[in-house]
């Protein structure tokens, strides 16, 4: 082609996987950050008394 | 937490996406022929308008819902984080609006870059959108932004008709709209307009799985802040010398640093 074809296509291809990554990548990190860490303390509660 | 039946729209959208615009690319840059005035740079007529197009979309979601916050029998939060979620991904389509036309116009006119009608009110618009994400990012509590965005939100997309007829309104180099003209009579056929449409469909289906992510990482992020105010308080009420009754709600706490009214 002619090489602006190639460009213009790229342009698209790229900034739509870019944000299409750092959306992913950020949804990641905050449902990472809202899992509960259990701790020493943490009482199991399955167990009886 | 999102629900099942959300999660399998959105990857049914993902999965749409990546077929639809796979089949976009391999029609517009090897199945349809070029053209007899434009030759190969017609190629970029299946990737420039769509995404124009979804621009314009997400800047209609971005009013309805900001229309849908302000009126009080409608308003919740929850269409605050559709709005700025919409309009998120629509500065990123106005931007590749941007790049592409000024990709497509350095052959065809021989300038990367023209005060022309149509360039300058998409310009515009890329800036209005950029300033109501900005205006986001001004404190305030939740209410406040909401109202002040919804606003923002309004006026900006005054200029999205002004973008769409600017070609028609004022004598541009940019071409007359291809489907949506005034005469409503498409001016592209047979296998080239089947791409178009292809084209128009699958940067739609990518609007609405960006949308849904957005909006996902949208309401995380609130859930977040509600989990570290529980914490704050939970710290506040522990320290010696403040009891539970001083504290009684989350929004005394978020009120805490506000000035107080005189």
């Amino acid at each position: 082609m002619n090489g602006y074809v190639e460009a213009g296509y790229l342009a698209v291809l790229g900034g739509l996987g870019g944000y299409s990554a750092l959306l992913l990548g950020k949804s990641k990190k905050l449902k990472k950050s809202l899992l509960p860490v259990k701790t020493k303390n943490d009482r199991d509660e399955s167990r009886p008394l | 937490m999102e629900s099942k039946r959300y999660k399998r729209v959105r990857r049914a959208a993902g999965i749409a996406s990546l077929l639809s615009v796979a089949v976009t690319v391999i029609l517009g840059l090897w199945v349809t022929p070029p053209d007899v005035v434009q030759g190969q740079l017609v190629r970029l007529i299946y990737v420039h308008p769509p995404v124009a197009w979804v621009a314009y979309l997400a800047y209609g979601v971005t009013s309805i819902a900001s229309i849908l916050y302000l009126w009080k029998r409608t308003r919740n939060l929850r269409w605050d984080l559709l709005a700025v979620s919409s309009a998120e991904v629509g500065v990123i389509f106005t931007g590749l609006t941007l790049i592409t036309g000024s990709i497509w116009g350095r052959p065809a006119w021989g300038v990367w870059w023209t005060w022309d009608a149509r360039l300058t009110t998409t310009a515009l618009l890329f800036v209005l959108y950029l300033g109501y994400l900005a205006l986001r990012r001004v404190p305030a509590d939740s209410h406040q932004r909401a109202v002040r965005s919804a606003i923002a939100g309004l006026i900006a997309f005054i200029d999205v008709p002004i973008v769409h007829q600017s070609v028609v309104w004022w004598r541009t180099l940019h071409q007359g709209a291809t489907v949506l003209n005034p005469s409503l009579s498409p001016k592209i056929h047979g296998e080239m307009a089947t791409t178009l449409l292809i084209g128009f469909i699958s940067f739609t289906f990518v609007y609405i799985w960006m949308l849904m992510q957005r909006y996902q990482i949208a309401d995380l992020e609130q859930r977040v802040l509600d989990v570290e105010l529980e914490q704050l308080i939970k710290e506040r009420r522990n320290e010696p010398g403040v009891g539970s009754s001083q504290i009684e709600s989350t929004e005394d706490v978020d009120n805490a640093d506000q000035p107080s009214k005189v």
